[in-house]
């Protein structure tokens, strides 16, 4: 501790209470709390410890700069908001890891085998309940309304195909009177403007949208 | 005195700040007990519709012939963050600028819509809707604003279609180049991710594991956002703008299944867009047919769609007249909030003004 900086010395003791308070916990949770843990157990405050001391460093550079001004809250706002930055930093760095990317898809991983019979059984069990009331089940109910949005998207492609057939057959109305003119548009830049993208005409389709 | 001096400083500082946190206390409990706040009040009609989609056109002045299309994100939000309140509002920016503003709203999807996919998105939704904005304005053009995930769509749409008269396109975050599209690259990488089995158990993505996939990209951002209501409760106007804020941002939407498969398959794991092997409806997406005048638009801070990724348009985009613009914020505050309405709005409608005369 120096003397010349009591804001220093402030803060060397919160961090070694931190640090105390940290290796009680450990010794809590049943980890060891000697410096170096044997092979294989993990030292969950060896992730923070970093963190903390460059928060500390953060703070006591700023005190050293400038001794602690009676504008308090702003300097314990702006500690608050570099320390969240450097453990926002951290944490980038961490999630950034393939090692990150793999737990995260093995944890996903096994959640989607718990939850697959889960939800399962759950869906049999809903549906044979509703089937004792006497009401349709949630897969009844889906499939209707899927069935509702298919007829919407037929009757919206027969809507296209009839726009269609009036535009042609505005086209060759024109062609018939004034002989010499398409009945197409020009857009400022020589492009063609057609009123009708994606219509039936432009629109390509796969064998499945004509199945449709 | 000095000492004497600073006493008395700090007294007074002690005091002030005692006020400020008392003020606070008052408005934490009047936030705690106000109603919501109404979100996206720019008047507004309905021009089409198709199962959950919407097409609004905007009120406005309409002192610009070619209408502007605004395309956003399908499913993850609804679109009110585009219209959050009165003077924080991307849309009545728009507006007020004398254009004639369409914004698509794909709606909240259900389990009936699982088999909607980024294809039928494409080719027959995209088509539809530009149709009817050229129909209801009048127009012979039309100008496109893809924002996020609107913007892989919607110039997929028009790399597809060069007939399609777009007088000019605007990429606002929007990832194109998904190699470099950050953390959600890597945790989707097909490494790591099994998209199918995903999909196969859960069927359409829950809006809670979007939430989470979310929020673990900036897992400290829920402290920062708190601390800075605390900091901010004395002012009013933030508090209002964080009210309206925290409405949307806890309105979380789920991906229809097959539209999710498609989009981390193509998309994330396939990199499909940049690498000229996309297609859509049996057709291939080639961005160099892309012709049209061009904007994109990069966050410095954007954790979702990274500057890097949304700026590969510029590279592989075939116009000629093509710019690039990095403004400060993150995806979000890109195109809502005060600084939006300083950096971004205006770069963006004044480029559009200079090209739509």
């Amino acid at each position: 501790m120096t003397a010349q900086n009591p804001v220093q010395d402030a803060f060397e003791i919160w961090k070694k209470a931190l640090e105390d308070g940290t290796q009680a916990w450990v010794r809590a949770l049943g980890q060891t709390a000697t410096p170096q843990p044997p092979p294989g157990a993990p030292d969950f405050s060896q992730f923070w410890r970093p963190i903390l001391g460059q928060g500390m460093e953060i703070w006591q550079k700023a005190a050293a700069q400038g001794g602690v001004s009676p504008e308090f809250a702003q300097q314990w706002k702006a500690f608050l908001d570099q320390w969240i930055e450097v453990w926002s930093k951290a944490l980038g760095q961490a999630m950034a890891t393939e090692g990150f990317a793999q737990a995260l898809g093995r944890y996903l991983d096994q959640s989607l085998t718990a939850q697959a019979p889960l939800r399962k059984g759950m869906e049999q069990y809903t549906d044979q309940a509703l089937r004792t009331l006497g009401l349709p089940s949630r897969a009844q109910v889906v499939g209707l309304a899927s069935q509702l949005v298919a007829l919407e998207e037929r009757i919206e492609g027969l809507e296209d195909r009839l726009d269609e057939i009036r535009r042609l057959l505005g086209q060759t109305t024109r062609a018939t009177d004034r002989p010499g003119e398409t009945g197409e548009r020009r857009a400022p830049g020589g492009r063609r403007a057609s009123r009708s993208p994606g219509g039936p005409a432009a629109r390509p389709t796969t064998p499945s949208q004509e199945a449709r | 005195m000095p000492e004497t001096r600073d006493a008395a400083e700090a007294v007074r500082s002690l005091a002030a700040e005692w006020t400020r946190t008392l003020t606070r206390a008052a408005h934490a409990l009047e936030l705690a007990a106000a109603p919501e706040p109404a979100i996206g009040l720019t008047p507004k009609q309905v021009v089409y519709r198709r199962n959950k989609a919407r097409l609004y056109r905007y009120e406005s002045p309409r002192t610009r012939a070619v209408p502007v299309l605004f395309v956003p994100n399908l499913g993850i939000s609804r679109p009110s963050i585009f219209d959050l309140q009165p003077g924080s509002s991307f849309v009545e920016h728009m507006c007020r600028s004398g254009f004639d503003f369409f914004l698509l709203d794909w709606g909240v999807y259900g389990e009936e819509d699982n088999g909607l996919t980024v294809d039928e998105c494409v080719t027959r939704l995209l088509p539809r809707v530009v149709r009817k904005v050229l129909e209801t304005s009048g127009a012979d053009e039309l100008a496109v604003i893809g924002y996020c995930m609107g913007a892989p769509l919607s110039v997929s749409f028009v790399a597809q279609h060069p007939e399609v008269p777009v007088r000019a396109y605007v990429n606002m975050a929007g990832p194109i180049d998904f190699a470099q599209a950050g953390l959600f690259a890597l945790w989707l990488d097909k490494r790591f991710y099994d998209v199918d089995r995903v999909v196969d158990t859960v069927g359409a993505i829950p809006a809670d594991w979007v939430k989470v996939g979310f929020k673990l990209l900036r897992p400290t951002m829920d402290v920062t956002t708190a601390l800075n209501l605390w900091w901010n409760l004395d002012n009013p106007r933030y508090v209002r703008g964080y009210q309206a804020l925290s409405r949307w941002a806890n309105d979380y939407v789920p991906f229809p299944a097959e539209f999710f498969r498609q989009w981390v398959k193509e998309f994330y794991q396939e990199n499909r867009l940049v690498q000229g092997t996309l297609r859509l409806g049996g057709q291939p997406v080639d961005l160099r047919r892309v012709r049209c005048p061009l904007l994109v638009v990069g966050a410095k801070e954007d954790y979702i769609a990274p500057p890097g990724c949304v700026r590969a348009l510029i590279d592989h985009a075939g116009s000629t007249d093509k710019s690039y613009v990095e403004l400060p914020g993150g995806h979000i505050s890109l195109i809502a909030g005060r600084s939006a309405s300083v950096h971004c709005w205006p770069r963006v409608s004044d480029w559009l003004a200079a090209r739509l005369r």
